[in-house]
């Protein structure tokens, strides 16, 4: 029986290989400590290749890039996702904010925040020329990136490392359209913060929508601050676009973490607490009218 | 280089959906272009460079084939293309740029670990053996889609991956991670 060649080897590691050639390899990693052990490495080597770099996804684009995408045009095909693109900060600062009726809390938030640009934002029913210092990510964080721990374990309220000198606080939680278990969470690294939505999907959690605000709103380790997107465009159109929320209190949020934000996260939504009305150190309901 | 892949393109230019599809691939063109250059402000040159050229050369797309593999073969040869002609791209590691898209040691101590440790040995590959590694490892892409992305045959890709990921073990086991 001939050595299989280093290329054999890893097809059948990457599960390539059919028929013949990988009935032929699975005998051979049988008889070889060897070459099993190889194709444990090959393996290994991709499930630590998977995620690697996905932190990068989470990065803000920049704003140079939207020129040239202004070169094309924007309509979306009916049907498609709402894709929406954040760019940085330079391209914030060149617009106005929006005037907010806010509290003073979301109005500060958008004082820093300048109009939300959005590429192909038809879904969350904006118009591209309403903003494009939006921002978005098309993918699920791997569950090993520090943004998707805070997700599934952080407290609302309580920051935790991104990076070495970055942080992420989870702001509340909530449920959308009944089903899907949500974040709302701010990033920050010295004036550069920002605020998103994230849900959980069976794949894992994803980013739904991201905004730089260039101002910090929570005081890490403080408590909760008000829950919902208030008067920014961005993260009130991603929560629109995510159907109704019901958002958790403490209790409710905690049980949902000690769920892992399964299904069986229902049976924290008891009639007790159901109301989302906040408590004393929980995260406030969503205010009506700013769903 | 040449990004024409059928040489019946009609490009992209007026159609409708086409930005919002370039959108939804600028943070995997960026993730990509992170691992090949290892630096942050390179790597959005890269991405910038690409997105000009798909622009500029939307004729050479034919709207039959998958624009993610067209934009990626873009990137990849703008990258050869940069090393070549500034051989310090190749051997430019900027720490604080590694440091500002993973996280430090003692923060989430396992995980960071690890990501870092990866992005190091990842140093110890070739371009060439790089490009594969992400395209196939991070970005997914099968062996097949991988060669028609860099336009060498499939046994080379093969080849290089293959030995691309030995160098990665080897370079991981020396830290521990593959014990």
């Amino acid at each position: 029986m001939n050595a299989p060649s280093d290329e054999d080897i890893m097809a059948f590691a990457d599960g390539t290989l059919t028929g013949d050639a990988e009935a032929h390899m699975r005998i051979i990693v049988a008889q070889n400590e060897d070459v099993a052990r190889q194709v444990a490495l090959y393996q290994e080597s991709r499930r630590q290749l998977a995620g690697a770099f996905d932190s990068v996804l989470a990065e803000p684009v920049p704003a140079r890039f939207q020129k040239i995408l202004d070169a094309l045009p924007p309509a979306q095909p009916a049907g498609a996702d709402p894709v929406v693109v954040a760019f940085d900060r330079p391209s914030i600062r060149q617009r106005k904010a929006p005037v907010s009726t806010a509290p003073l809390y979301w109005q500060q938030m958008a004082a820093g925040i300048a109009i939300a640009l959005v590429a192909g934002f038809a879904g969350y029913g904006l118009r591209p020329q309403d903003g494009a210092n939006g921002h978005s990510f098309a993918g699920t964080i791997a569950a090993n990136d520090p943004m998707a721990i805070a997700f599934e374990a952080g407290a609302s309220g309580i920051a935790q490392p991104l990076g070495r000198d970055r942080m992420i606080v989870p702001i509340a939680s909530f449920v959308a359209d009944g089903k899907r278990p949500c974040r709302e969470f701010e990033t920050g690294r010295g004036d550069e913060t920002g605020l998103g939505l994230a849900c959980k999907t069976d794949k894992g959690w994803r980013i739904e929508a991201w905004v730089a605000t260039g101002q910090s709103s929570v005081s890490a380790g403080t408590g909760f601050v008000p829950a919902g997107p208030g008067e920014n465009p961005v993260l009130a159109a991603g929560l629109a676009a995510l159907g109704p929320a019901q958002f958790l209190d403490g209790p409710q949020e905690k049980c949902a973490i000690a769920r892992h934000w399964t299904a069986e996260l229902a049976r924290c939504l008891t009639p007790a607490n159901a109301s989302g009305l906040p408590e004393t150190g929980s995260p406030k309901a969503i205010p009506s009218g700013q769903k | 280089m040449n990004e024409t892949s059928p040489k019946t393109g009609t490009g992209f230019a007026g159609t409708a959906g086409i930005r919002d599809e370039i959108v939804a691939l600028i943070p995997r063109l960026r993730r990509f272009a992170r691992g090949l250059t290892r630096n942050a402000d390179q790597a959005d040159d890269m991405v910038q460079i690409t997105l000009e050229k798909a622009l500029t050369r939307s004729d050479q797309f034919n709207p039959g084939t998958r624009l993610d593999s067209w934009m990626f073969r873009i990137l990849q040869n703008s990258w050869i293309d940069e090393t070549r002609r500034n051989s310090k791209y190749g051997a430019s590691v900027d720490i604080d740029s590694l440091a500002d898209i993973l996280p430090a040691p003692g923060e989430e101590a396992h995980n960071a670990g690890a990501q870092r440790d990866i992005s190091i040995a990842m140093q110890a590959l070739s371009d060439d053996q790089r490009i594969l590694v992400m395209l196939v490892l991070v970005e997914g892409y099968s062996y097949q889609e991988a060669a028609r992305i860099t336009g060498v045959p499939i046994g080379t890709v093969m080849s290089r991956l293959a030995r691309g990921r030995q160098v990665l073990m080897k370079e991981l086991s020396g830290k521990g991670d593959l014990a």
